[in-house]
């Protein structure tokens, strides 16, 4: 017969009592109003002194006898056939090890990969490369996405530039755009971003006879692992992929890209370990991006703040990837009563798009909370209550209400009514995200003498804190410090995790980490039970004891464990499915003040209030800088970045950190977090993610608080001063 | 990076007869803050690098009754934070202090940032055979030209980029460049040179001569002068458009006036017409908005650098307006 918990679901004012099925040998979901040691505190990040240090060691400090250095040779131009290639002045080249060409002949963008060198230093391969000769024959291109919709645009894919795919329709739409007392039609427009993790993109790899083990700069240890085996035509058995620490992925390296392939081709090649790690230029060429969107919306509502339609009719081109969609946070966010979403992928010779913090959220808010806002200013309404009014999430209009109050809304000044020079604009933006977790990844805890933990699993963490909160939650269970606890991850030897995308992780591997650590607390109080003459039931765990509740009678692990075999009780668990939940998924909002001077164009956010919630908090700390990092990278978006291709040529300008802006130090603003802490449901811990939710709303709300000061709308992004410049101009133009 | 000797001369004389034997195949390197990224970028591949790393006294700021006295291989943030030049060529002191970050200004000499070359994302990518670099084309003029110059011909749309030589041209600064034969002085004004006299450099130094230092005159007595930057990003960023203003005073009444533009022309950009606007009467609103017009009178926008006009216009009035004698 399956166990039953009774869970607290909601959040104070709004509980409600549910019954959630309990697996076998699972603990109880920790209720919202546990008394918690551990698991809550502001627990510095475990791995945070070897970090501050440089003890911790990322792909890039990587250094094994014998090593060689790789690099690419890469396309220059944007599509084109390899007619002939010479490699002889490169592999005679002293120092040089291995020469590599690859078997693709046709390159569909400018930075794709032709051949490898691996050679004594990074020096002599990166001079080897420059002596292959190779001769291209151009093939036609095209790398604006509007040119590469046309008809007879130079084909991209076989079966055309152009994917469509319909999205939700609903309701009878001219008739409700007739009825509505206000409807606004805008373009919206975001570019192509970059990840720009401070650590590159970059793989080590090293055969010992016929096994590989790589140290890859990953999200996915798994992942790689099995497209790794796929490429080299060997069993995944004999793959070992390692990541211990990453300077940040953002999506980026979710997947294995070919220069794990290659590193591990010429390593193989030279009888020794190669280490390929891309250049800044290659980093932005070719390890993916944020797909750009040209959003088309059409917006309708009544005078007393209920919108009624919306027409979303979009495209964007992720070059030669597709998945270029933004209308995903729409169901999520507020009632339409009538509804066509319409949505074209279109591929381009230009580097691949891939997950990037939140895909098509940050830009489909970006269009759908400018259309409202668009909207509310044509009704002469508040952006802030009509948002309330039409958002079905209980959870959320509380989050806008408080937040609103927080952050002072109510001085919100109609649109340009600010005086000049510099504009004083609020804006607002809510966000919507899935992040509760998957079933799959299993935890192995080990139990020793000492009162110390092992614990092991394949996740990996990517700068988020991981290691931290997984020390945490095993600490809770048994008894413990967070500092007891040993946390090994980012291994495809241990214990199968999945990969660190989606804001899955928290949600995903603290679960069985609990699990697997009540698992051994539970043959602990077995060891214990006899030798204190009482049922395990009454008995409780402390530091290196185990205790007979209630009372001073223990026994030391030490002595315990002695009796167990090899010395260690070792218990493993696995995340099974989610049970019943309060809300789907995060809500959340964030409030933004901008300043705008309309005679240089300049744009300053001054104040950033975000209101999230993501179910228990772990640890407020680490949660914490996850949110500061999206609205950090949310505004950077608004403001600064920006991949310019010359569409000409087919070629990306500022492949470099001087001309793809990234946000200052300087342009940070004064950040506020209200968490908003929420009894979940989901999973035993009640976590949720919270990496994306944090910097789904910024740039949306950025580009409010603009439209908000200006009393003109900048629908394009990212709203630099030449775009202000040139906005207030039209706007003064259409005027006279 | 393609290999090259590496040369550290003991007198200026030996480093420019050490430039003078590669005809045009050497570089100078100083602080290192740009040549180094022209090597990794292969903008340049000389066959000879010529330190001035070891050369004594060329690091001097040396302000006397007559002139501001400043060695090439004094650092930005020397200049930036030194009291007297604060006080006095307050706007060199401030353009210095507003190219890059800390850690460049400290590397970054005067002489470095006035002979860098410059930003243009054509010039600095290695595929596209600019004119700059020997080529056909100016990519910008009908490229990507949002940084590029609003004044100019069509041989080349770079923009100037260093902060410090506005700031000098305003204050009619001299410089001295020394070759192995000799030395000559030139006025700051005609160190810099438009495209249209040789689009493969920036300035009048020979292939073997070498900035040997600059001379800024004491201002008027009544001067006041300043820089103001406007750009994407508050630090580590190059100018949209900048201005260097220097102004005497006698009572309120302006009785000369140098403005100069950065960051709209290959060269620093003097603004005759809006010094005659200035000079012989007190500062109001309307004069200075007549100055500002006229600074950019003249100016021939690219498809996507037209806000640079509205933009140093606003950078020529708030400059001037902060210069007022209150």
């Amino acid at each position: 017969v399956a166990k039953k918990a009774k869970v607290k679901l909601g959040f104070p004012g709004h509980f409600r009592v549910s019954e959630v099925p309990l697996a076998a040998g699972d603990p109880e979901p920790l209720a919202f109003d546990a008394d918690l040691e551990v698991i809550g505190k502001r627990i510095p990040r475990v791995d945070g002194p070897d970090k501050a240090s440089g003890r911790a060691r990322y792909t890039f400090d990587l250094r094994l006898p014998g090593m060689l250095h790789a690099a690419v040779l890469r396309c220059p131009l944007p599509h084109a056939r390899l007619r002939r290639i010479d490699t002889k002045k490169a592999s005679s080249l002293p120092g040089v090890r291995a020469v590599l060409v690859l078997e693709e002949r046709e390159y569909p963008y400018a930075g794709y990969e032709v051949a490898a060198v691996a050679a004594e230093t990074l020096a002599i391969a990166r001079e080897a490369v420059r002596r292959i000769r190779v001769e291209y024959e151009p093939l036609p291109f095209v790398t604006d996405p509007e040119a590469a919709r046309s008809p007879g645009a130079p084909k991209v894919r076989p079966s055309g530039n152009v994917l469509s795919s319909a999205g939700s329709s609903r309701g009878d739409l001219e008739t409700a755009f007739r009825a509505a007392d206000a409807s606004v039609e805008l373009t919206f427009r975001t570019p192509v971003a970059l990840h720009v993790c401070l650590e590159g993109h970059g793989s080590l790899a090293r055969w010992e006879g016929d096994r590989v083990t790589v140290w890859d700069s990953t999200q996915a240890v798994f992942e790689v692992r099995d497209a790794l085996a796929r490429e080299l035509g060997i069993p995944a058995s004999k793959v070992r992929v390692i990541k211990d620490h990453a300077g940040g992925g953002f999506g980026s390296k979710l997947q294995m890209r070919s220069y794990t392939m290659i590193a591990a081709r010429l390593a193989r090649m030279a009888g020794a370990p190669v280490r390929l790690l891309l250049s800044r230029e290659e980093d932005f060429l070719c390890t993916g991006n944020r797909h750009s969107s040209v959003q088309t919306i059409r917006i309708a509502g009544r005078r007393d703040g209920t919108l009624t339609a919306l027409w979303w009719k979009a495209y964007g081109t992720g070059g030669v990837e597709g998945g270029a969609q933004t209308s995903g946070p729409i169901e999520g966010l507020y009632r339409f009563e009538s509804l066509r979403v319409e949505e074209e992928d279109v591929f381009t010779h230009a580097g691949p798009a891939c997950p990037m913090r939140a895909p098509g959220h940050v830009q489909g808010v970006v269009g759908l909370e400018g259309a409202i806002d668009a909207l509310c200013d044509e009704l002469g309404l508040d952006p802030l209550e009509v948002r309330i009014r039409n958002d079905p999430s209980q959870l959320r209009r509380e989050e806008f209400r408080v937040g609103g109050e927080k952050f002072g809304w109510s001085r919100r000044q109609a649109p340009g009514a600010s005086p000049g020079p510099v504009k004083r604009g609020f804006g607002v933006a809510g966000t919507t995200w899935e992040g509760s977790g998957i079933p799959g990844p299993r935890v192995e805890i080990r139990l020793h003498g000492d009162g110390s933990v092992d614990v092991s699993c394949g996740t990996q963490d990517i700068g988020t804190g991981t290691r931290t909160i997984l020390a945490q939650v095993v600490a809770e269970e048994l008894g413990l410090e967070a500092g007891d606890i040993r946390v090994h991850l980012g291994d495809s030897h241990f214990p199968y995790s999945i990969l660190s995308g989606g804001s899955l992780t928290a949600a995903s591997v603290s679960p069985p980490a609990r699990s697997a650590a009540f698992a051994a607390r539970g043959e602990l109080l077995e060891l214990a039970a006899p030798l204190l003459g009482v049922r395990a039931e009454a008995l409780e765990t402390g530091r290196r004891q185990v205790r007979v509740r209630g009372t001073t009678r223990a026994v030391d692990w030490e002595e315990l464990l002695r009796k167990a075999p090899g010395g260690a009780i070792t218990a493993a668990a696995t995340r099974g499915p989610n049970f019943e939940a309060y809300h789907p998924g995060t809500a959340g909002c964030q409030f933004a003040e901008a300043e705008v001077d309309v005679e240089t164009g300049q744009v300053r956010v001054t104040r950033v209030l975000a209101v999230h919630d993501s179910g228990r908090i772990l640890n407020p700390l680490l949660w914490e800088s996850q949110v500061n990092g999206g609205i950090i990278q949310g505004i950077s978006y608004a403001l600064l970045e920006e991949r310019v291709m010359d569409h000409r040529f087919g070629k990306v300008l500022n492949a470099n950190m001087e001309t793809y802006k990234v946000l200052g130090a300087m342009e940070v603003p004064r950040i506020e977090i209200l968490p908003f802490p929420v009894a979940a449901g989901y999973n035993n811990t009640q976590v949720l993610g919270i990496g994306e939710p944090a910097i789904i709303p910024t740039a949306a709300a950025v580009a409010n608080a603009v439209a908000n000061a200006l009393g003109v709308r900048i629908t394009e992004l990212p709203i630099t001063p030449d775009r202000v410049i040139d906005a207030l101009e039209r706007a003064k133009e259409k005027q006279a | 990076v393609k290999a090259f000797e590496y040369a550290v001369p003991a007198s200026l004389e030996e480093a420019a007869a050490l430039l003078a034997g590669k005809k045009g195949r050497a570089r100078l390197l100083a602080g290192g803050t740009d040549l180094v990224t022209q090597l990794q970028g292969r903008v340049a591949e000389p066959e000879r690098v010529v330190s001035l790393g070891g050369l004594p006294h060329l690091d001097r700021i040396e302000p006397s009754a007559k002139a501001l006295k400043i060695g090439p291989l004094a650092s930005l943030t020397g200049i930036a934070s030194h009291p007297e030049v604060r006080k006095v060529w307050t706007a060199l002191a401030e353009g210095a202090g507003a190219a890059a970050t800390p850690q460049i200004r400290n590397a970054g000499t005067l002489g470095g940032n006035l002979c860098q070359r410059p930003r243009c994302w054509y010039f600095r990518n290695e595929d596209f055979p600019c004119r700059k670099k020997g080529g056909e084309i100016c990519y910008a003029i009908d490229g990507e030209n949002k940084y590029h110059a609003i004044f100019g011909g069509d041989a080349c749309r770079i923009v100037h980029p260093s902060d410090t030589a506005p700031a000098l041209v305003a204050f009619g600064a001299s410089l001295v460049a020394v070759s192995s034969t000799g030395a000559r002085d030139v006025p700051a004004a005609e160190f810099f040179t438009m495209p249209e006299t040789d689009v493969r450099r920036e300035n009048v130094l020979a292939e073997d001569e070498i900035l040997a230092s600059v001379s800024v005159p004491r201002p008027a007595a009544g001067s006041r002068s300043g820089y103001l930057k406007i750009r994407e990003k508050a630090s580590f960023d190059f100018a949209l458009v900048s201005c260097a203003a220097v102004l005497t005073f006698s009572g309120t009444a302006c009785t000369a006036a140098r403005i100069v533009l950065g960051g709209v022309a290959p060269v620093p950009w003097r603004c005759p017409g809006a010094e005659e606007i200035l000079a012989g009467a007190p500062l109001d609103a309307m004069r200075i908005h007549r100055a500002a017009e006229a600074a950019l009178s003249g100016a021939s926008p690219l498809a996507k650098n037209r806000y640079k006009i509205a933009m140093a216009q606003a950078a020529v009035r708030r400059l001037l307006g902060r210069l007022i004698p209150s």
